[in-house]
């Protein structure tokens, strides 16, 4: 529908990008990592489940270099520091290998233990590595724990930048309270449906930490003239002590391609002499220096006078193409809730109007948009799946919906396209050895 | 206040029990050589130039 420059807060998406050129580098050119793996072993891991962990715990201790330093904690409902964090040298690979062997299950599961635990190692070590991550595996539920772990970190006041990926293993953790947890220090969430698959997603997650080429990004979003900023897609939009909208990030790795959606919206009803425009300015810290990146962006916008004229041209498909992602992604989260809530029918007709809504788009720019269609036809069979059923599948729904929401890479296709060349390499090498092609 | 109930009892045991097994410091880390420049592990990418930074609005072609 056309609109008119006298109408009030006319939408205008605006997509926001960082790219970095990929290094297509060996993992031991990398800028060395402190990783701190946080791993419950109560008794609903025993089994299999725990036999995978351990053996992608060795997998992953095999991938780093001597520089780099790795503390196992275990919890359940207790927590024991496994390791402290130690240099990932020849002899203490071996001396971990067989702490990890001797892990067993038991017990209930309470991963703010965990994770306080974690939070102490990074805050109280004496030395640190430029990159900083921790990986939290759960595959129970302990309710209310996103805000105990919250508020752990809140204590624990660490000034460094370091990432929180959780991995949720089975069908019975809670993917929200897993996102929660990772959203905290902006980290990804994989969901792991086959246990067998845990090995790829922790070799997903170290690979992005030896990408990392940046840390403590900040985006600072001004506004000039008949502007204002209504919405921000995704779990990096927040505000800074000015009222600004900014977009944090804690890492930028490299060959990464991030979107950033906002929705803005043209005021002309406010009295400005100004042109409309959107300054960006981005700023990031190359890790282990104090050195800072600087770097600025300005668009123009149309004038109360240009506007016709604006609405006449052609839509951007990149940006048509990410805003149907966010959009999307917010969707599959509601459907995901009000499939819960017993409204099937309701979840299952919203998605449909966003698959009907991007047949609309012309053949080129549908294209684009082909890997979302398809994940929303994938959601809709599980929002299609009696309730039992549908409990064990409906991780996927959140997965799905954190993935595009963030551009993240998840873990579980190693031909993710938004996985840079080494998160590549390294996925498809672990497939291989395990016999897949 | 009443009697402590049995699940309070229960929270009281759990934590002093975390509290007994999280016995390590953590000030124990393992000494790494010092971090003197990014470009001795990375020599394949410049800040300046391969961070990319771009800004679309909905229509394409506005200038």
């Amino acid at each position: 529908m056309k609109q008119s420059a006298s109408d009030p807060d006319i939408p205008l998406p605006v997509s926001i990008s960082i790219r970095t050129k990929d290094r297509n580098h060996h993992h031991h050119d990398s800028l060395p990592i402190d990783v701190v793996c946080v791993i419950d072993h109560s008794g609903s891991m025993a089994g299999e489940k725990i036999e995978f962990v351990k053996q992608a715990l060795k997998d992953m201790i095999d991938l780093l270099h001597h520089e780099d330093r790795i503390c196992f904690v275990e919890f359940d409902n207790r927590v024991n520091r496994v390791t402290p964090l130690v240099r990932a040298s020849h002899e203490n690979k071996k001396w971990m290998v067989k702490l990890i062997n001797a892990i067993e299950a038991s017990g209930g599961t309470n991963i703010d233990l965990g994770m306080r635990k974690a939070f102490n190692v990074i805050k109280n070590r004496k030395h640190k590595n430029p990159v900083t991550g921790i990986f939290l595996l759960s595959d129970g539920l302990d309710e209310g724990a996103e805000w105990r772990v919250a508020k752990s970190l809140a204590d624990c006041n660490i000034p460094e930048f370091f990432v929180i990926d959780s991995f949720g293993m089975g069908h019975e953790h809670c993917p929200k309270l897993m996102v929660e947890i990772a959203k905290l220090e902006h980290g990804g969430y994989y969901n792991i449906e086959e246990h067998n698959e845990v090995d790829e997603c922790f070799v997903d997650a170290v690979a992005g930490l030896m990408s990392v080429v940046a840390v403590n990004v900040i985006i600072q979003i001004q506004l000039i003239g008949a502007i204002q900023m209504q919405k921000g897609y995704g779990d990096h939009w927040e505000k800074d002590s000015l009222g600004n909208n900014v977009i944090m990030m804690n890492n930028l790795l490299c060959g990464g391609d991030k979107d950033f959606m906002g929705e803005f919206a043209m005021n002309y009803q406010v009295e400005s002499t100004e042109i409309p425009q959107i300054i960006v300015k981005f700023q990031a810290t190359i890790p282990g220096t104090e050195q800072i990146i600087y770097k600025e962006k300005n668009i123009k916008l149309p004038t109360y006078a240009e506007f016709d004229q604006y609405q006449d041209l052609d839509e951007d498909p990149e940006v048509l193409a990410n805003m149907h992602r966010v959009k999307a992604a917010a969707a599959i989260l509601a459907c995901h809730d009000l499939k819960k809530e017993k409204n099937h029918d309701k979840a299952l007709d919203n998605l449909q109007q966003i698959i009907d809504d991007i047949n609309q788009c012309q053949k080129s720019d549908k294209d684009k948009m082909k890997h979302l269609i398809r994940d929303l036809k994938e959601c809709m069979d599980v929002l299609s799946l009696h309730e039992t059923q549908f409990e064990k599948k409906r991780h996927k729904l959140v997965e799905k919906a954190h993935a595009h929401l963030n551009q993240k890479s998840h873990g579980e296709a190693h031909n993710d396209a938004h996985s840079n060349a080494l998160q590549k390499r390294l996925v498809t090498a672990m497939m291989k050895k395990k016999g897949f092609d | 206040m009443g009697p402590c109930t049995s699940s309070q009892n229960n929270v009281k045991v759990r934590y002093l029990e975390s509290h007994l097994v999280d016995n390590a410091n953590d000030f124990d880390d393992e000494p790494i050589p010092p971090f003197l420049n990014p470009k001795d592990h990375i020599n394949d990418f410049d800040w300046d130039n391969d961070i990319v930074i771009d800004v679309r609005p909905q229509k394409k072609g506005f200038l």
